[in-house]
C-alpha cells in the first residue's frame, strides 16, 4: 500500500510538477534518510542535513527517471549514497585526508558506557562501505539484495562487507562492555 | 564464533536500540525552498499577476478611448504636415528597427 502511495506521489511530481507530492515525499523520508547521514558522518548533524537536502533536490530533478524498478526507498539511499561518495571523494581531494582521517574529522565524542554507548564510537571503527552496509541492514532492515543494489555491487560482496563490519563492531563493543543482553 | 564477538541478535538489538527518529523541524520546507523549479514558478505567477493588473487598469480607466484618440490625432498630424518632406529610407528603415525590436520582445516572452 505504502509502495502504491509512493508512485502515485512520485507520478504527480513528475507530471504535474506536483510540489504538495514532493512535499510529502520528503516528510516521509527525512527521517530515515537524515538518520543514514548521521550514522555515514558519525553524528555531524549540519552536513548530514545539507547531504540530505541535495539527496531530495537531486531526487525532484531526477524524479522521471525513477523507473519503479526498485521502491522509491531504495532508489533514495541509491542516490544519498551516491552524495555521500561523492563528498568524501570532494574532501579526500581537497584536503589529502584518508577515511579514517575525514571521519575523525566530522565525529563527535560522546562518552561510552554500557547500553547507552554512542553508536558514532561504534560506527567510527569502521570504513565507510562497511558503515553504510551494517546501518542499512541493522537499522534500517534494509535486505542484502537491495543493499548490493544501492551499493552497485554484488550480494557477495555486501555479505563481505556485513561480516567485517560484524565483526569489528561486534569485538568494540565487548571490549567496551556491552554484553548484548 | 570469536570469544571477543557478541551475536547477530545481540547487534541486532544494540542498533534498534541506537535507532532514533529524527525530527523534521522545518527540514522538508527549507528543501522545497530549495527546488530548482519554484523561482522560475514564482517569476510565472508575478508575471502574470502584473498582466491581470495591468490590462485591468487599462480597461478601467478608459485607456482603449485614450489610445484611440491618440492615434487618431497622429494620425491627422501626420495627414496635415507637409509629407514631401518625409524620407522613404527613413520610413522603412524605422519601421524595420521598431519589427526587429518587437520580434525580439515577443520571442524572449517564455
Amino acid at each position: 500500500m505504502s509502495q502504491i502511495n509512493d508512485i502515485s506521489l512520485v507520478a504527480q511530481v513528475v507530471v504535474f510538477k506536483n510540489t504538495k507530492a514532493f512535499d510529502t515525499l520528503v516528510k516521509k523520508y527525512q527521517s530515515p534518510i537524515r538518520r543514514f547521514f548521521l550514522n555515514l558522518t558519525l553524528g555531524d548533524g549540519d552536513l548530514s542535513d545539507d547531504l540530505a537536502q541535495e539527496t531530495f533536490i537531486k531526487a525532484y530533478t531526477n524524479m522521471a527517471s525513477f523507473k519503479n524498478l526498485s521502491s522509491f526507498s531504495t532508489w533514495l539511499y541509491r542516490i544519498a549514497y551516491n552524495i555521500f561518495y561523492d563528498y568524501i571523494r570532494s574532501r579526500k581531494e581537497s584536503v589529502g585526508l584518508d577515511t579514517r582521517e575525514v571521519d575523525c574529522f566530522h565525529c563527535t565524542e560522546q562518552e561510552n558506557t554500557g547500553q547507552k554507548m554512542d553508536i558514532y564510537q561504534s560506527l567510527k571503527t569502521l570504513k565507510e562501505v562497511e558503515r553504510t552496509c551494517i546501518t542499512l541492514f541493522y537499522m534500517e532492515d534494509v535486505s542484502i539484495d537491495k543493499i548490493a543494489g544501492i551499493l552497485d555491487c554484488p550480494t557477495g560482496t555486501v555479505k563481505s562487507h556485513l561480516s567485517r563490519g560484524k565483526e569489528k563492531l561486534s569485538t568494540y563493543l565487548k571490549q567496551n562492555g556491552y554484553d548484548g543482553n | 564464533m570469536d570469544m571477543m564477538e557478541i551475536d547477530d541478535k545481540a547487534l541486532c538489538r544494540f542498533m534498534k536500540e541506537q535507532k532514533q527518529e529524527v525530527e523534521d523541524k522545518g527540514f522538508s520546507r527549507r528543501v522545497i525552498n530549495r527546488l530548482p523549479n519554484r523561482g522560475q514558478k514564482l517569476s510565472t505567477i508575478w508575471v502574470t499577476f502584473c498582466s491581470i493588473l495591468g490590462v485591468t487598469l487599462f480597461l478601467s480607466l478608459n485607456g482603449l478611448h485614450i489610445l484611440l484618440n491618440i492615434l487618431r490625432d497622429a494620425f491627422i498630424s501626420i495627414m496635415q504636415s507637409d509629407l514631401a518632406n518625409l524620407d522613404p529610407k527613413a520610413v522603412l528603415i524605422t519601421l524595420i528597427v521598431l519589427g526587429g525590436l518587437g520580434v525580439y520582445r515577443v520571442c524572449s516572452i517564455e
